[in-house]
């Protein structure tokens, strides 16, 4: 699922598509046409029971264009301008800035309590040790 | 797509700049500097650019004929480019039933290239700003990450902090006879203001002293 300027530019591409398809195809599926006023007795039907292609490539056409429509109104309007969202991207900079702030903080504190966590599990380790070294039995 | 049996899509790489990389030539620093950084034109596949471009959107007056007011509200245009081109290809198939071979069919083509590259000149116009929101909802996201993992690291510490208290609290109070033991841990080592030791350490002296002192009477 593209974004939506993708989808719109795809669009737009393909009703281009379309179109050149559309003519290439009529022109060549087309058979041949009658002179006004130059009566030939026989085959004045053209043979409607082909795909219908005209009114194909007719649909295709007019939904990409509704398409293209829908897809133009889910743009953003001019509301968010550009010194707008500067200005937003500047706060939630500075935002960001105490944010990174605070958790540098916090993990500093927790890093000191982790090394005297650390020291006293050391040093319970060293008594164990030691307990057991003047008490062997033990 | 890269090597197959008879031919590579992708150029060699330039040997001769690659060996002047050897080994000797990078201990001794005489490998070549970076390029340095470019100012003003430059050609890049064959098309000349400038850095001074205005950053994404190059004006339209410079080729092409402009088809819209110099303020304008890019979704009313698109719409109204939108219908022009249907309209427009009508017409134009109107002109290849009733008289194909007219130059009236190359203009109308020209028309609906014009119109064609109006309509992505547009869509394109709409990038930059979508790049500057999609920075915007990248920070605000990277924000709250922050704030949610400092809150959350702030949970574990404060109950880790409990756990040890709760640990210290139940250290059972040291009783006659393993004052001994303790005395020696504490010529064992040294304490330096740990946890643990301080608050053992303050302790046991005192009421080794104490007991001593009964010991003593006794």
């Amino acid at each position: 699922m593209a974004d939506r300027l993708t989808q719109l530019q795809d669009a737009i591409n393909a009703q281009a598509d379309n179109f050149c398809n559309a003519i290439g195809i009529l022109q060549q599926t087309a058979p041949p046409a009658t002179f006004p006023g130059f009566d030939r007795a026989g085959n004045r039907t053209p043979q409607q029971q082909q795909e219908d292609h005209a009114s194909l490539f007719a649909t295709l056409i007019a939904r990409c264009a509704k398409d293209i429509d829908v897809l133009i109104d889910s743009l953003p309007s001019e509301d968010s301008t550009t010194e707008l969202q500067i200005a937003s991207l500047r706060r939630l900079e500075e935002g960001n800035e105490d944010a990174a702030a605070r958790l540098r903080e916090v993990v500093s504190e927790g890093e000191l309590m982790l090394e005297k966590i650390q020291n006293a599990l050391h040093d319970i380790a060293q008594t164990q040790l030691a307990m057991q070294s003047t008490s062997p039995s033990t | 797509m890269s090597e197959t049996a008879q031919v590579s899509s992708l150029p060699l790489p330039p040997m001769q700049y690659v060996t002047l990389f050897s080994e000797e030539n990078t201990k001794r620093g005489r490998t070549p500097r970076p390029p340095p950084p470019i100012t003003d034109n430059y050609s890049m596949f064959g098309n000349p650019y400038n850095t001074d471009d205005a950053v994404i959107r190059p004006l339209e007056s410079q080729n092409i004929r402009r088809l819209y007011p110099n303020n304008y509200d890019h979704r009313r245009e698109l719409k109204k480019l939108n219908h022009s081109i249907t309209a427009s290809f009508l017409d134009l198939v109107d002109i290849c039933i009733r008289n194909p071979e007219s130059e009236a069919r190359a203009t109308k083509i020209d028309d609906l290239t014009l119109l064609f590259i109006h309509m992505h000149h547009l869509v394109n116009e709409f990038r930059p700003h979508q790049a500057r929101e999609t920075l915007r909802v990248m920070l605000e996201q990277q924000k709250r990450q922050r704030l949610e993992i400092a809150e959350r690291f702030r949970r574990h510490f404060d109950k880790a902090w409990e756990l040890v208290q709760q640990a210290i609290s139940t250290i059972p109070e040291p009783t006659e006879s393993n004052i001994k033991l303790l005395i020696d841990i504490e010529r064992v080592q040294p304490s330096e203001g740990n946890l643990n030791n301080q608050a053992c350490g303050n302790g046991c002296v005192e009421e080794d002293r104490v007991l001593c002192q009964i010991i003593d009477l006794l």
